[in-house]
């Protein structure tokens, strides 16, 4: 799915070098057999390192920009630090699809009935996207991920951010 | 400068790797979807094994349960165990299983408080450690009488006697559970289920282990001998290609009019050969009894019995297909007559002309598809040698009787769409 198809690549692929993206993060989190779900909002900031053409290993932090409650139940999102590998597709007519195979630990302040307490989930996620190129440098990158936690909490999000290359 | 870009990523990205795998939150994830859980019903309050203190023997295990109530709610909502965190107070006298709620009797003889947190709830219970000897079992049915109904199924409790307590503790789960006659049978937490028999011998037995010697009670139970009848209900919704439907089978006994618990799990629950090879199978096994499964439209006779007693009932049930046919019966030619139809025999031979009446979705009213190529008449079973069925074009559902005897005739009809119907009729023929 990630290997160049059909038409030539009108940009030249990713290539060893630096990058940097800023990205929000909807998250869905709720429990795996009931259908109510908390949509906090992340905002995170990622460097990468293209250490081949189309392989990027790439850092991320994040923290919590949006909060969301139900009933008695006040989730903030605290932060988000990460580590993904990135795989990513020759750009066909400037666009792109790419997956991050990651490992991130999520920090909540959860609040209930007045007394609050600090929830960290460690876990492995993987994304599945597109990215668009703007310009050699700049890229729109939008898709969706699958957070794998313990326990039957369940966690996917939608992401939408920009990436720029430093060394296109 | 790329190098030493690359080696400082990799450098941040194995003490981040680290540092997230160091960290031990376990339990987070799962205390985050319980506070979701409770969150959404609004659950204030958890309560252990109904609230109820808890005895076990030295060295046993006990599964402890969950309920969450909200505000005011008289009726809890079971929880997983497995979803709580558990905990006990003194490990010697009894242990936890953590993640599932199991308790185990430790060495010492005491009372501990054993806690369950689910979420932002808590609840405590406590568990008394007991090594006092089983003395003897005394078996009380639920209902408190030693009476049962033919066809039913009735609770039975084994209450231990330990030596040097007052109290008496129900040990129903951990004894087991036997009947001497072949008309009942025990399942494992002491349901006894009758299906007929005039005295059942019960009895409880401790089983002996190493440490223990076996204790064990009997009890004389009486089977009233008063079922009636039974009738098949079905439960709501249509029985088509591809939905099942549940049956019922719902006793009446002479004695006690106003019993009608459903003895569906009690019955033998039967579709003819012939029928349920084509279109359906009826489940005779505990616990989806008398469900009804069609493979394909048709029709066939369902039977519900009462094994030990000459008690059954049957009915006509029809699964619906996406094809044009609804329904096939036999009919006398003078519809007026009833079947088992009565044929008088005068030491000659008679010819009785039977008539297949198909009803289709889109017509009003039974049409008459004795003769169709599609029919089939066949001689079904007969007391004797002396009945014949015409299924050529010329004679086709002509019954011959050469004397006395009773027969059932099958006749199956099969439409443009593939759905296969069938029916049957008894026809006595007797001497005047």
């Amino acid at each position: 799915m990630l290997l160049p198809v059909g038409a030539s690549a009108q940009w030249p692929e990713a290539k060893p070098g630096v990058y940097l993206s800023a990205f929000l993060d909807r998250q869905s989190l709720g429990e795996s057999e009931n259908s109510v779900e908390l949509r906090p909002i992340l905002g995170s900031v990622s460097a990468g390192y293209w250490v081949r053409p189309g392989i990027g290993i790439e850092l991320e932090a994040g923290v919590g920009l949006a909060d969301d409650s139900l009933g008695s139940l006040d989730l903030d999102f605290e932060s988000q630090l990460g580590i993904n590998l990135r795989l990513e597709s020759l750009p066909v007519s400037r666009f792109a699809a790419y997956a991050l195979f990651g490992y991130v630990r999520s920090s909540y302040d959860v609040s209930v009935g007045g007394s609050s307490s600090s929830i960290t989930l460690p876990g492995g996620r993987l994304s599945l996207g597109m990215t668009y190129l703007i310009n050699p440098f700049l890229r729109i990158e939008a898709g969706l991920t699958h957070h794998d936690y313990d326990g039957d909490t369940r966690v996917n999000s939608f992401r939408f951010g920009l990436r720029y290359d430093l060394d296109s | 400068m790329n190098t030493r870009i690359s080696a400082v990523f990799y450098f941040v990205a194995c003490l981040l790797t680290l540092s997230v795998t160091a960290c031990d939150s376990d339990g987070d994830a799962q205390r985050l979807s319980n506070l979701v859980s409770i969150a959404d019903a609004g659950f204030t309050s958890l309560v252990i094994n109904g609230d109820t203190d808890t005895i076990i023997e030295t060295g046993g295990t006990t599964q402890l349960s969950l309920e969450a109530f909200s505000d005011g709610a008289v009726l809890g909502t079971a929880i997983s165990a497995a979803s709580a965190d558990w905990s006990s107070a003194d490990t010697l006298i009894a242990e936890v299983d953590s993640d599932t709620g199991a308790v185990t009797g430790g060495s010492v003889d005491g009372t501990v408080a054993i806690t369950a947190r689910f979420g932002n709830l808590t609840a405590t219970t406590r568990v008394r450690i007991s090594s006092a000897e089983l003395t003897s079992i005394i078996i009380e049915p639920a209902d408190a009488a030693f009476t049962v109904n033919e066809c039913s199924d009735t609770q039975f409790v084994a209450l231990g006697v330990f030596q040097g307590e007052a109290e008496q503790r129900d040990i129903t789960d951990s004894v087991v559970w036997s009947v001497a006659q072949t008309g009942a049978t025990f399942d494992e937490i002491g349901l006894l289920r009758v299906t007929s028999s005039d005295v059942l011998t019960v009895s409880a037995t401790r089983v002996a282990d190493e440490e223990k010697p076996e204790v064990t009670q009997s009890e004389e139970v009486t089977v009233q001998d008063g079922l009636e009848s039974i009738e098949i209900v079905a439960d709501a919704g249509t029985l088509a290609n591809g939905s099942p439907l549940q049956y019922r089978a719902v006793p009446m006994y002479a004695n006690l009019p106003d019993e009608r618990s459903e003895i569906t799990d009690n019955v033998e629950w039967t579709l003819p050969p012939g029928a349920s090879e084509l279109f359906a199978v009826v489940d005779n096994t505990l616990p989806d009894k008398g469900l009804v499964t069609p493979s394909q439209a048709g029709n066939g006779v369902l039977s519900a019995a009462c094994l030990g007693t000459n008690i059954s009932e049957s009915l006509n049930i029809v699964a619906e297909g996406s094809g044009e046919f609804a329904d096939l019966v036999i009919e006398a030619q003078n519809s007026a007559r009833e079947f088992p139809l009565q044929v008088i025999w005068r030491r000659e031979e008679i010819a009785e002309q039977l008539v297949a009446a198909a009803l289709f979705r889109d017509r009003e009213g039974f049409e008459d598809v004795t003769n169709d190529n599609d029919t089939q008449w066949s001689i079904s079973s007969s007391s004797n040698n002396v009945f014949s069925i015409g299924n050529d074009n010329d004679d086709k559902g002509e019954l011959v009787i050469n004397g006395e005897g009773t027969v059932t005739v099958l006749v199956t009809f099969t439409d443009d769409d593939g759905n296969f119907f069938s029916a049957t009729a008894t026809i006595v023929s007797a001497a005047p």
